[in-house]
């Protein structure tokens, strides 16, 4: 396994109209790991996670400064083609959210707009990606069925399939089981340590159980800086600045 | 003291049933009074036409003459024109209008959006008598020199006037339903690397299909009921129209133009109010056919 750094930030600073998020955030993100970012609520976690894959140019009022590279390239800069970075860095939401259409569409949405396959091999790609999200043997048999059929547990993990069918190498994880219950969410974290072997995985909670689960690497943000980044077990077991300390004991959040 | 706690959820529900019982009567109230409306709507139509529907039966739809002198109430060509104008009006105002919503609520600048859509809608708010207007004016020459015919009332210069009056009802319901669309399931296909486009035609679409639908309800409804734009642009002639620039004779237009001379209680009275349940019908069976198709929609 691999751990040289994957994604490279360098003084990060984004504002919503006058409300400066983040403010100055220097960090690497290590390959082929899970890294999690957590923080009160507001502190600015979603925003940042959010800059990896540039959906934060989708929102009118935001501007963003700093660099960001991911595999050496660096994806703020003018030539960049989001699309194709979309595609690269892949997504999974809050709120479980196929689109309106079959199963099977919905996984073979991305290779599709990417033209990456068709027919046959976009049949394989499908049941790669199904099989690859633990969800294969459990809709099989009801490929055409209405993605919105499915359980919300299953819609999540259909949402993580429809990310890496597109061939990712990097998954952005945003508070991926805070729509779900327990039984679900064991199965999603069961799921984000597997493809951490094949895929760099940023996810941001604010369950720091969940934190502690899945992560390998834990980054501490809170009002737009990062206050304590390390390895998870040592940041839980012995954090080194107060506001970690406190923030995991449980005092604010 | 499991006991009496069943006893007291037992009372306060039943006190609670009480309370909102007179609210529930007056919302029932309200909620039958357009249904009642409705069914009044339907029976004086069908009681006054009631006389002619049977003299002449399905004459009234399928007779190709009206002429009272020789006793003839045939609808027909009132019908078919009334289909042909309000036809050629939507096939010009539903790709027009729903781009127009897509391109206001999904394109346009946001700090544009409202400007746009209220001058969209004041569209809507100009009286008919005005299109009627600006089709004499306008219309009805352009067409007539374009296609150099005698008269440019026709079919085709009623069906342009009426997409311009059906346009903005499109828009402005299809733009509230389409900016409706969750922003999440947006974010589904931008986040898979999609277009805007892209975007627009795999979630936006899908999802606000039925609305959009509904929204050409509306102005189906609009278009086929438009008396008096159409009547002063449309040439009025009660024959089956060969083509688009021929004259034409609306159901809406003839009653409105006829029923002043129709003594109350006689024939052609009935045979007026006859049309007007044929109307009705039309209507009714458009929009039902609407309704399946948004239920079959609703499943994507």
């Amino acid at each position: 396994m691999s751990q040289d750094d994957k994604i490279d930030i360098r003084q990060l600073n984004i504002w919503f109209g006058e409300k400066h998020v983040i403010r100055g955030v220097d960090l690497k993100i290590k390959a082929n790991a899970v890294t999690a970012i957590m923080g009160p609520s507001g502190c600015g976690k979603s925003t940042m996670l959010r800059a990896f894959n540039r959906m934060n140019d989708v929102i009118k009022s935001s501007k963003t400064t700093g660099d960001i590279f991911i595999g050496g390239k660096n994806i703020y800069d003018n030539n960049t083609n989001v699309y194709d970075l979309r595609r690269q860095v892949g997504m999974v939401f809050q709120k479980p959210n196929p689109l309106p259409k079959s199963i099977y569409e919905n996984v073979a949405f991305g290779p599709k707009i990417h033209k990456m396959a068709k027919g046959k091999d976009l049949d394989k790609i499908v049941e790669k990606s199904l099989r690859a999200a633990a969800l294969w043997d459990e809709v099989n048999d009801r490929l055409n069925d209405s993605a919105f059929d499915l359980s919300g547990g299953q819609q999540q993990r259909l949402c993580i399939a429809r990310a890496l069918a597109v061939d990712p190498e990097v998954i952005l994880m945003d508070e991926p089981c805070s729509a779900l219950d327990p039984a679900a969410t064991a199965k999603i974290e069961q799921l984000i340590r597997i493809l951490s072997t094949d895929y760099t995985v940023v996810i941001v909670t604010h369950n720091m159980q969940q934190a502690s689960r899945v992560s390998d690497y834990t980054v501490f943000l809170y009002l737009g800086k990062v206050i304590e980044k390390g390895g998870t077990k040592a940041i839980f077991e012995n954090p080194q600045h107060e506001l970690t300390e406190q923030y995991i004991t449980g005092e604010f959040g | 003291m499991n006991m009496s706690n069943k006893t007291l959820n037992k009372i306060s529900s039943f006190f609670l049933n009480l309370k909102s019982q007179p609210m529930t009567v007056v919302l029932f109230l309200c909620a039958s009074f357009s249904v009642i409306i409705l069914f009044l709507m339907l029976f004086f139509v069908a009681r006054e036409g009631a006389l002619a529907f049977s003299q002449f039966g399905s004459d009234l739809f399928f007779g190709m003459q009206w002429d009272l002198e020789s006793n003839l109430f045939g609808g027909f060509p009132l019908l078919y024109g009334s289909l042909m104008v309000t036809f050629g009006a939507l096939i010009i105002a539903i790709p027009v209008g729903v781009c127009t919503a897509i391109f206001v609520s999904e394109v346009l600048p946001f700090y544009l959006r409202d400007p746009i859509k209220s001058i969209i809608e004041l569209l809507a708010s100009i009286p008919s008598v005005i299109y009627g207007f600006i089709g004499l004016l306008v219309v009805v020459p352009f067409i007539a020199s374009t296609f150099g015919i005698v008269s440019g009332q026709t079919a085709l210069t009623s069906s342009l006037i009426l997409s311009i009056m059906t346009i903005p009802t499109i828009v402005s319901v299809s733009g509230e339903i389409i900016s409706a669309v969750p922003k999440n399931y947006k974010e589904a296909a931008l986040g898979l690397g999609a277009t805007k486009w892209e975007t627009i035609k795999s979630v936006v679409l899908p999802i606000s299909k039925s609305g959009i639908l509904a929204s050409i309800m509306l102005g189906f409804g609009r278009a086929v009921g438009e008396t008096i734009a159409v009547s002063m642009i449309s040439g009025n002639q009660a024959h089956v129209a060969s083509s688009y620039l021929d004259a034409v004779y609306t159901i809406p237009s003839f009653i409105a133009i006829h029923m002043g001379e129709a003594p109350v209680g006689s024939v052609e009275y009935s045979a007026l109010f006859g049309l007007g349940l044929i109307l009705l019908i039309i209507t009714f069976i458009v929009n039902t056919l609407a309704d399946i198709v948004v239920k079959r929609g609703v499943q994507p």
